[in-house]
């Protein structure tokens, strides 16, 4: 294989205007992180353990395969790799890398078995089952969603009935839709789940409440008596990974299994109440951030594929008679990308805001001051729908952009694609999680009418409503800000008006809310790509030691996000009379002039994120560029390649071919 | 009975349309209503041949068990049937199999390209062989570095006049053929388009038939290296192939030479150049479109409005039970305008199909002038289509939260399949390119000549703004068809003027086009919608049927309008043809309908008539029976085989017997 980088994505890296190194350690959190980033990945890459066929050509189960043993033998080598684990967020880029930006079956054990023992389980439970856990002596994984319900948590159906003679819980799972469904590595890797069901004691029920049930045995791994457990087939993409389903018959656990820091049930079956409800929302906010920080990782991965290989492909002609030009130098090409790329920048931005606020917020909480969670909480749902459903739908747009070939495994996408678009869905469905965003809009804005003083995302929300004094200079931040803020407003206003006016008309509350919900949505949209806005253009203001060239760059980038933004929604900005019809039409010009611009730096750009090769797993999105020798390279992996004649020759095709061939 | 199929049927009894009607209006008369079902019973009656759900099967399964059918179909069924590549029962046999099937390329462009291609002394032979499947045959026009842009392909043919012979080669790794459906394991020969060079002169492309494998043995030829190219996102049962020549040496007759001709000696003869190429391929779109675009829309339609009326969640009166999903406005404004993109989408399909009808009558008669225009519309429609059904698929699926994810939503294989349709067949930027110069062409035309047929809406192009004041007013088909016409020419008219504008100026053309591309795909975005409108609101106006049925159409395509208003308002303000009041109307009108659209949502989709065979859904089946399905389906994953995965366990059972040690021996001290 040829060592030399392809020529037109070298010399697009050659006119770059900033240093591509300074970029990266700004965005990987300085130079130490960065390095440490770089050696883990080495370590990973140089692995022969972790050497095997491109996943795309292993069947599910053999992917699966494939994963236990990747995840166990980074278990096994957790010990060697102590220098260069300091924290948490280390051994997650390590296990990233070795399940090659897949999920793996273990994910459920590290991400929320363990913090649910630490977090509800009482000192003893902890002291007894986290060492285990740690170790892998047990591994576990949290079963919540059933076949039923999901986002909506009081209608999960799973019964746990205490038995005050035997001081034991009885597991039911009474209906087929209450068989837990879809957690994962429930299938066949788990030994251990927290459980959670409706606790009856004492002929009362107190609610959902979790539970450590064992599954399988630690001797055979056989499933207990009581307990059937199995995977639920494949799906669109997780194929690593063994989702599961559970179903409980007369299960009983001792009394010792109920997580109790907060609930108790005495011996006698007398229960106790927690004296706060909110104390879960921590790890659902911070599930929701971190689907951020992965909506800007996978938006970023695509982005880096489709515009390296836009480099790198040659099409058509422009100008007749001249040799074809990159498919990067089409506007319609540009339009395509950038926009994208702007985003994975804003998205960056912004997880790194969230996780910020996640932090400052998680200390009050310690310290018993709540007055900010129900504010982080909205926040978190409305950046998490909204980063989300753009990052999904972008990764469509980069993968059609690569025109056929995007359609190939060999470009990354198929993979990227599945595994990312769950995050659509789960953790909270989009709608709703949008509906809750805006249900606190709402509130606010009945709070300011009681002459309350609103928290930071919200504060604007006191602000006047006054198109007329926004300015006409649309490359100026100022102008930009307000337009979104008057856009947010009269959004946020006129689904608010719809729902005090069913109110006032006799509706109560929850019907109102879903009479004017489509209004909401738009509402709740409104405000989170403000927020975006907003935080791109505040943190790049705070960038102290940044060089000119490289904040020329990054601002570059933010006035394209802010602008085309406006473009895309011109509608919601000509209807509220915050723009003419020919502002639209300047904005839109502002866009597509500055194409050009970003394009000298697109690949550097790309570039800084600095996704290894393993990690995109994309022949097309190669650092090398070296596209089309190594497309034929990966095709000869294909099943269907073993041999020259495929079996189903003999069976089929032969029979056929072959009755006449005197013909020829 | 499940609750679910209680909750299902009790949603038909409140269907107040005869959905059975619809069915046949859907299809194009009862008559064709009947012939689908009499193949889908034939079908379906057969186990050999019957669908099958694949969602648990590897890509060689599917591919081995897609060619078991097709042969099976090829040998069994069609002669026991009666059936033949001809006959009219032909595209109900092509939507009733599925789409797990082989030799896809074979029958739909490697034989009509030797029609179209060949002398009749070719077409002789090389028909004869292919139609009875003595030889199999893939058409072979992408490279590896090329696609949409055939002058760029870089496949040689060399004539050597000593040999009477022209010699194959890819000069370079970005030449070999890459793409090509049964290309990779089960084609024998290839119709291989290639520059043709005689005496160091180059001809342009030109199509020749190579023979790649060995009738005997299968093996490749000498000179030729040929195999699948590995796993995609769906189309699991074509081998799509790649193919690459070194210097292979096939006779001269092998040149398909209906349009141009090589001598002995190596003198070049070119005949008239055939236009009808381009004809075919519009008739190409129209039933690809349908067969595997909007028909996919379709299926992710009756899976997701049925699903979500079972589907209950969340209280919309607290204390109240738990309401059907369908009951939140969210979802149905998420849902219904999908159901009214199929209605909408299928009509605009089935009328490019008889425009195209009419203009083949035309050319027997010598009258080729309805090629332009019906070749922007199909590539107009090939790439606004293709977009808006696949983006829909996607959203559809993701309606049905979680399950939607799993293969048994049957969504994924749907949409894996369609969403190709973006890419292949002219990639979607290119084909709203293409679209748009007919269009830019049409309105320099319009201050000089009448326009007809589907642009003569630009020969108006008085400044009017819309009339409406209140939001019944939209449910009106004539009030939307103005709205739209209104919007797509003043864009045309915006963009048009830019260009002449900078023409003037001193650019030349091409740079003028390119630095306006962006908002000409917006413009033909803007005309195929309007067409789409125009075409549906004028289809139910010729419609004889029963009232409900009418009025439920009328409100199909008013959902339809009103959807793509709410989308684009931008658009429509811009052009100032709507005021943002009349928008707010506009979607007040829009969320009106959903309500009253509502109980009708289960006819609407019924009416689709897709059987259970052919969603291979455990959550849209006809009964609602869904977590019953869903669990007898997962008990069939290869994962469960066995009650211990044993390949697995084998890495984990180390760990684990040491947790054993420390529990148990906690417990043994307890005692």
């Amino acid at each position: 294989m040829s060592e030399r980088i392809n020529p037109d994505l070298q010399k697009e890296r050659d006119a770059a205007t900033f240093d591509v190194e300074e970029l990266s350690v700004l965005l990987h959190n300085g130079a130490h992180e960065l390095e440490k980033k770089r050696k883990l990945e080495e370590l990973v890459r140089n692995d022969p353990d972790y050497k095997s066929l491109p996943f795309d050509f292993l069947s599910r189960e053999a992917q699966y395969e494939e994963g236990v043993r990747r995840s166990t033998i980074a278990v096994a080598k957790k010990d060697q790799l102590d220098s260069l684990i300091e924290n948490h967020g280390d051994l997650i880029t390590y296990n990233t890398h070795v399940g090659r930006g897949r999920a793996g079956p273990f994910n459920l054990h590290t991400g929320m078995f363990i913090p649910t023992l630490v977090k509800q389980g009482s000192p003893e439970q902890v002291a007894k089952w986290l060492p285990l856990s740690e170790d892998y002596e047990i591994i576990g994984t949290y079963a919540q969603t059933e076949m039923g319900h999901g986002t909506f948590l009081r209608g999960l159906e799973t019964t746990a009935h205490y038995d005050p003679h035997t001081q034991e819980f009885v597991l039911n799972s009474p209906t087929t839709t209450s068989i837990k469904w879809w957690p994962g590595a429930l299938g066949k890797t788990s030994t251990h789940a927290v459980v959670l069901a409706q606790l009856y004691t004492l002929g009362k029920c107190h609610g959902i409440h979790a539970f450590v049930v064992q599954l399988r045995s630690l001797e055979d791994h056989k499933s207990l008596p009581g307990i059937t457990v199995g995977d639920i087939g494949p799906k669109f993409g997780y194929g690593a990974n063994d989702n599961g389903f559970l179903k409980l018959s007369n299960h009983r656990i001792p009394r010792e299994n109920m997580l109790m820091k907060y609930s108790k049930v005495a011996p006698d079956g007398s229960y106790n109440k927690p004296p706060k409800s909110t104390l879960t929302y921590g790890t659902m906010t911070f599930v929701r951030a971190m689907i951020v920080r992965g909506s800007a990782q996978a938006i970023a991965q695509g982005a880096t594929i489709a515009i390296r290989y836009s480099a790198v492909r040659r099409q058509s002609e422009m100008r007749p008679g001249e040799p074809e030009p990159q498919v990067l130098s089409y506007p319609t090409q540009q339009y395509k990308l950038f926009p994208l790329l702007c985003a994975a920048y804003a998205f960056h931005f912004v997880q790194v805001k969230m996780i910020e606020a996640y932090s400052e917020v998680t200390e009050l909480v310690n310290k018993g001051d709540f007055s900010r969670t129900q504010e982080l909480h909205a926040l978190s749902s409305g950046l998490k729908a909204y980063t989300s459903a753009i990052s999904n739908t972008g990764l469509e747009v980069c993968r059609t952009s690569c025109g056929g070939h995007g359609y190939s495994c060999a470009s990354g996408f198929p993979a990227l694609y599945t595994n990312f678009t769950p995050s659509v869905t789960y953790e909270g469905e989009n709608t709703v999680l949008l509906l809750q965003c805006a249900r606190y809009l709402v509130k606010c804005t009945r709070d300011l009418r009681s002459g309350a003083k609103l928290p930071g995302s919200v504060a604007y929300l006191s602000c006047g409503c006054d198109p007329s004094s926004i300015g006409k200079d649309f490359t100026n931040v100022k102008t930009l800000d307000s337009l979104y803020k008057q856009r947010a407003l009269g959004l946020i206003r006129f689904a608010s008006g719809k729902v005090d006016a069913s109110m006032a008309g006799g509706m109560d509350l929850v019907g109102a809310l879903n009479e004017s919900s489509v209004h909401l949505v738009r509402a709740a949209v409104a405000h989170s790509h403000y927020f975006v806005v907003r935080n791109f253009f505040e943190k790049l203001s705070m960038l102290a030691s940044t060089s000119q060239p490289l904040m020329e760059v990054l601002h570059q980038l933010s006035l394209f996000y802010a602008l085309d933004g406006i473009a895309q929604h011109s509608g919601e900005f000509l209807e509220d009379g915050l723009l003419s019809g020919e502002d639209v039409k300047q904005i839109r010009q502002l866009t597509v002039d500055m194409l050009p611009r970003i394009r000298v730096n697109a690949v550097a750009l790309v570039d800084s994120f600095e996704f290894g090769d393993d990690v995109l797993g994309s022949v097309l999105g190669r650092y090398d560029g070296n596209v089309y020798e190594n497309l034929f390279k990966w095709a000869q992996n294909s099943p269907l390649n073993k041999t020259d004649v495929h079996p189903s020759y003999h069976k089929y095709l032969q029979p056929l071919l072959q009755r006449n061939k005197s013909k020829l | 009975m499940s609750k679910q199929s209680r909750l299902l049927e009790e949603e038909r009894r409140k269907v107040n349309f005869n959905v059975e009607e619809l069915t046949n209006i859907y299809d194009g008369g009862v008559e064709h209503t009947e012939m689908k079902r009499k193949v889908e019973a034939a079908i379906h009656n057969d186990p050999e041949c019957r669908c099958k759900d694949v969602g648990m099967m590897t890509r060689e399964e599917r591919f081995n068990d897609g060619m078991r059918r097709t042969i099976h179909l090829n040998k069994v069924v069609f002669p026991r049937e009666g059936w033949n590549a001809f006959s009219k029962e032909l595209d109900y046999v092509l939507r009733n199999i599925g789409k797990e099937f082989c030799l896809g390329i074979h029958t739909g462009v490697f034989l009509p390209c030797i029609l179209s291609f060949g002398s009749d002394e070719q077409i002789a032979k090389w028909l004869a062989l292919g139609a009875q499947l003595q030889i199999i045959g893939t058409y072979a026009q992408t490279e590896l570095g090329h696609g949409t842009f055939l002058r760029g392909l870089q496949t040689v043919a060399t004539y050597d006049k000593a040999s009477q012979e022209f010699i194959i080669n890819c000069p370079e790794i970005s030449a070999m053929k890459w793409w090509p459906g049964d290309m990779g394991k089960s084609a024998n020969h290839a119709l291989v388009m290639a520059q043709l060079v005689i005496d160091g002169k180059k001809y342009g492309m030109h199509p020749f038939i190579v023979q790649i494998r060995d009738l005997t043995t299968h093996m490749p030829l000498p000179g030729i290296t040929v195999g699948d190219i590995g796993n995609k996102v769906g189309f699991e049962t074509t081998d799509n192939g790649f193919l690459h020549f070194n210097q292979v040496r096939i006779p001269r007759e092998n040149l398909l030479c209906k349009n141009s001709e090589v001598k002995p000696d190596g003198t070049y003869v070119a005949k008239t150049k055939d236009k009808m190429v381009y004809g075919s391929m519009v008739r190409l779109r129209a039933i690809f479109l349908e067969g595997e675009v909007v028909s996919a829309l379709g299926k992710a339609c009756t899976i997701a409005v049925r699903y979500s009326l079972v589907r209950q969640q969340g209280e919309l009166e607290p204390g109240k039970p738990e309401v059907a999903v369908m009951e939140y406005m969210t979802q149905q404004k998420k849902l219904l305008p999908y159901v009214a993109m199929t209605y909408a989408t299928h009509f605009a399909c089935l009328k490019l199909r008889k425009m195209y009808n009419i203009f083949e009558q035309k050319v027997k008669e010598g009258d080729l002038s309805g090629l332009p225009e019906l070749h922007a519309l199909s590539a107009g429609m090939k790439a606004s289509v293709a977009e808006q059904c696949t983006d829909g698929i996607e959203i559809l699926r993701k309606s049905c939260g979680g399950h939607g994810y799993s293969n048994a939503s049957g969504i994924p294989i749907i949409w894996a399949r369609a969403v190709a349709g973006c890419t292949y067949e002219g990639e979607n930027t290119v084909m709203y390119l293409q679209c748009a110069r007919y269009l830019v062409k049409c309105y320099n035309q319009v201050q000089t000549n009448r326009l007809h047929g589907t642009v003569a809406y630009l020969n108006n192009m008085s400044q009017s703004t819309c009339r409406v004041n209140k939001a019944n007013d939209f449910q009106q088909p004539g009030v939307l068809v103005a709205c739209f016409q209104y919007r797509a020419r003043e864009v045309i008219k915006s963009v048009a003027m830019k260009i002449n504008h900078l023409t003037k100026n001193g650019f030349p053309n091409h740079e003028a086009w390119n630095k306006c591309s962006v908002e000409l795909v917006n413009v033909v975005k803007a005309h195929i919608t309007q067409y789409i409108v125009a075409t549906f609101a004028s289809v139910i106006d010729e419609l004889s049927c029963s009232p409900p049925v009418k009025t439920v159409l009328l409100q199909m395509c008013a959902l339809y309008a009103l959807e793509n208003i709410t989308l684009y308002s931008g658009d429509f303000l811009k052009v100032g043809y709507l005021s943002p009041k009349q928008c707010d109307l506009a979607l007040e009108a829009e969320l009106d309908l959903l309500s009253r659209l509502r109980p009708n949502a289960v006819g609407l989709v019924d009416a689709f008539d897709y059987s259970d065979d052919l969603l291979q859904s455990c959550i849209g089946a006809y009964d609602g029976n869904v977590y019953e399905r869903l669990f007898e389906w997962a008990k069939k994953s290869p994962l469960n085989k066995s009650e211990v995965h044993e390949e697995t366990y084998k890495y984990l059972k180390s760990y684990l017997h040491a947790g054993r040690d420390i529990l148990e021996g906690e417990t043994k001290s307890k005692l």
